[in-house]
């Protein structure tokens, strides 16, 4: 059975990442039982990643929504241009730079990027496990 | 609610350090960046960046650390960070940053780390 509880809908986007990762803690504080500290860390992480990517570099927030699903919790990060993020230019120890999506992608599960002609929408189910894989898995 | 970013430095034994509070966003990097610069003038031997109390950082906060690394090993001074948190260890170790820096437990052992460096005459990494 799937739990599904959703912190924001499109009228009610954050303004910055701290008020994403506020709303994303709320509603971790409201799981079913207590998660590890290093969990919602690494969905805090995620949470600020994407939505700061758009907030720079995506033309603005346009959603933002975050869903608790059965022992993984999926994130929803719209903004304003159709270019998907760039995945070549890692950051390095000697050339800082592009390490935001790097993580997105290690500590999500699935990562999803859909655009359409207006902007994109970016989905990543990160696993509320400690073992990254979904109780009863 | 999200914890304040504080930055507040002090110098401990002709050591500067830097000690950062709170949840660090990207708005937080210039402050951060700035607080994080080289000493000039010798106004200091070297600069701790104490992590105890870093209540949230992502990918921004790691850039303004690189950064400063960077500076500093240019301008061959030690830079050392003290007591991360597991939240800033993680960060890190999933970037595989952590081997770049010269980590200390302890604020007093990054002081000393950073004297000892200077009295070596020799650069930590």
């Amino acid at each position: 059975m799937t739990t599904q509880r959703t912190v924001t809908d499109r009228d009610h986007r954050p303004a910055t990442a701290g008020a994403a990762r506020d709303q994303v803690r709320r509603l971790l504080g409201g799981a079913a039982s207590p998660l590890p500290a290093a969990v919602v860390n690494d969905v805090l992480l995620v949470t600020s990643e994407l939505v700061t990517n758009a907030l720079r570099h995506g033309g603005g927030l346009t959603a933002f929504g975050a869903v608790l699903g059965d022992g993984t919790i999926t994130l929803s990060v719209s903004d304003r241009t159709s270019t998907p993020p760039r995945t070549d230019t890692a950051g390095t120890v000697t050339t800082p730079g592009g390490f935001g999506w790097p993580l997105v992608r290690r500590l999500s599960r699935t990562v999803a990027v859909r655009t359409t002609p207006t902007g994109k929408t970016i989905e990543a189910v990160v696993s509320l496990s400690p073992l990254g894989q979904a109780p009863g898995a | 609610m999200s914890d304040e970013p504080e930055v507040t430095t002090t110098l401990v034994e002709d050591v500067r350090v830097v000690r950062v509070s709170g949840e660090f966003d990207p708005d937080e990097a210039a402050t951060l960046t700035e607080a994080l610069a080289v000493p000039s003038g010798g106004a200091a031997l070297g600069l701790v960046v104490d992590l105890a109390h870093v209540a949230f950082a992502d990918s921004s906060f790691l850039h303004a650390l690189i950064d400063a690394r960077l500076r500093h090993r240019d301008a061959r001074v030690p830079l050392v960070l003290a007591a991360p948190g597991p939240l800033v260890v993680r960060l890190l170790e999933l970037t595989d940053t952590a081997r770049v820096f010269t980590i200390t437990p302890t604020v007093e052992a990054a002081v000393e780390a950073v004297r000892g460096a200077r009295a070596d005459g020799r650069s930590l990494r």
